[in-house]
């Protein structure tokens, strides 16, 4: 049940993604300012928004576990970060990409960037602390604490963002200023679907193997009280 | 409530008087930030605009260092025959020896700072004492940021072998908008830069924001990380 | 736009993609190599726990 439910929703987030290149490369007409260019912003706001969604799916997960210690909130947890963190290193390396193009240079230090390399930072530390910590309740229970205390940095960053004095070379958010024109706004929405489901099947993916990971652990045990 | 208040009072005095009686992590907190200062000096070249406009940087750099060794004893100063089992098991509540053990290290921190500060100010040539006040209540804000973020984290790692390790791998990405916010205020103060100086008002409020959201979030969760 | 900038947006919109693209089939990879580690694992410690648990 469990690995067909991670296959159909592999499959048919493939099967969007494929649908929605055909159009961004096929139909769509090239942006004014841009030129061609603009077309990454398919591939780098879809994966932001879907890494928040799961880095909020994580936070959901990491207080269910200090509230209830069932180790499956845990293992959640850890894979929606997993997956949320290769889709924050996605969006930066394409903005960066981007960058190069229409600023001339690969990175510049304005507050929305470095809030989002923070951020990637700071999950990515999650992700290396977790294995050095053997006892099971310590790393569960750290865990949980990082990912709370990661996520509170969240809105404190939006906020710095709005700071008069922080210069930024970043494009307003397109969401939040409804700039986005009518043509873009359908594959805009399938991106963000396509990279959903497939970050969905890949969370399914990485759950199963933390409880046969934990499987592994009390297998472990068994065989040393023989 | 209010016994809560008195705990949280008696465990800051406890920490306060056993660090003033030993100086383990004061001493060893203030010497570092003096070598930071002097090493700081020869790596870089400067001129004196250039000086200015890195100062704030400079500056807490150097005091967050200084911080994460503050904070990292701060519950590991507990391990030694077992008081902290003690500490958890006694009467008082989570956040009352959470509050207690961050009030401790705030004011430790504080002292650092402000017997660093002169010599800051000397090594580099920077006037720092031009508005005192908010200097202050800068160095204030921040500093409970620091503490308050690292007694946390110091709670959460007090038992875990690669505790110094991943204390600042995990606890300067955090400080991120805290530090941004006290770098750029205290650049302004010493710079004096108009501009610079209408702005800081924001700087501050996210200061007081990080704050708030943080400490009430300590306050709250020290209750569910303590007893592992 | 002139011509030189139009190729060199195609260009860096191909690099992106690819980056992305990439990004994502690494990530994969790796998870299916370890799923497939911890899964003959898993298989070698059931086999030693039956193996001990059978009477001899």
């Amino acid at each position: 049940m469990r690995e067909k439910l991670t296959y159909a929703l592999g499959i048919l987030g493939t099967l969007v993604m494929l649908f929605n290149l055909n159009t961004i490369f096929g139909d769509l007409p090239d942006e004014a300012m841009q030129g061609t260019i603009f077309r990454i912003i398919f591939i780098h706001v879809p994966a932001a928004i879907n890494a928040d969604i799961f880095l909020f799916a994580a936070l959901c997960a990491s207080v269910a576990f200090l509230a209830k210690k069932n180790f499956l909130y845990d293992s959640i947890s850890v894979a929606c970060i997993e997956v949320a963190t290769m889709l924050l290193l996605l969006n930066l390396v394409t903005g960066s990409i981007w960058g190069r193009n229409q600023w001339g240079i690969w990175w510049a230090w304005d507050l929305r960037m470095t809030s989002q390399l923070m951020c990637f930072l700071l999950y990515l530390g999650y992700l290396l602390v977790r294995p050095a910590i053997a006892e099971p309740t310590q790393r569960a229970t750290m865990s949980a604490f990082i990912s709370i205390f990661a996520f509170a940095d969240v809105p404190l960053v939006l906020m710095a963002i709005r700071l008069p004095n922080v210069k930024t070379q970043h494009p307003g958010p397109v969401l939040e200023t409804g700039n986005l024109a009518p043509v873009y706004q359908g594959p805009f929405a399938l991106g963000i679907l396509a990279l959903f489901l497939l970050g969905t099947a890949l969370v399914l993916v990485r759950l199963h193997q933390e409880t046969s990971r934990r499987e592994i652990d009390s297998l472990r045990r068994e065989l040393h009280s023989f | 409530m209010r016994a809560g208040f008195a705990a949280a009072f008696a465990i800051a005095r406890k920490d306060l008087q056993t660090e003033l009686r030993t100086r383990e992590s004061l001493t060893a907190s203030l010497s570092f930030s003096l070598v930071i200062l002097v090493l700081f000096s020869f790596a870089f070249d400067l001129g004196r605009e250039e000086l200015y406009a890195i100062s704030g940087g400079l500056l807490w750099l150097v005091y967050s260092f200084a911080g994460a060794l503050i904070v990292n004893r701060s519950f590991a100063r507990e391990l030694p025959n077992d008081c902290l089992d003690v500490l958890v098991s006694s009467p008082a509540p989570g956040w009352a020896i959470f509050l207690g053990k961050t009030v401790a290290a705030f004011f430790l921190l504080l002292i650092v700072e402000l017997v660093s500060l002169p010599f800051f100010g000397l090594f580099y040539n920077i006037s720092w004492w031009q508005s005192p006040g908010t200097l202050l209540l800068v160095i204030f804000l921040a500093t409970w940021g620091i503490a308050v973020v690292g007694v946390a984290f110091s709670a959460v790692t007090v038992n875990i072998r690669l505790r110094e390790l991943m204390l600042p791998v995990l606890l300067y990405p955090m400080l991120i908008p805290l530090l941004l916010g006290a770098i750029g205020t205290t650049t302004a103060l010493f710079t004096r830069d108009p501009e610079a100086l209408k702005s800081m008002g924001s700087s501050i409020q996210l200061m007081i924001v990080f704050n708030l959201i943080y400490t009430s979030l300590s306050l709250y969760i020290v209750e569910f990380i303590l007893i592992v | 736009m002139d011509p030189i900038a139009v190729a060199n947006n195609l260009r860096f919109l191909f690099y992106g993609y690819t980056a992305g693209f990439l990004i994502l089939l690494i990530f994969v990879l790796t998870l299916v190599s370890r799923g497939r580690k911890i899964d003959s694992e898993l298989a070698r410690l059931k086999a030693l726990v039956e193996d001990k648990e059978r009477p001899s």
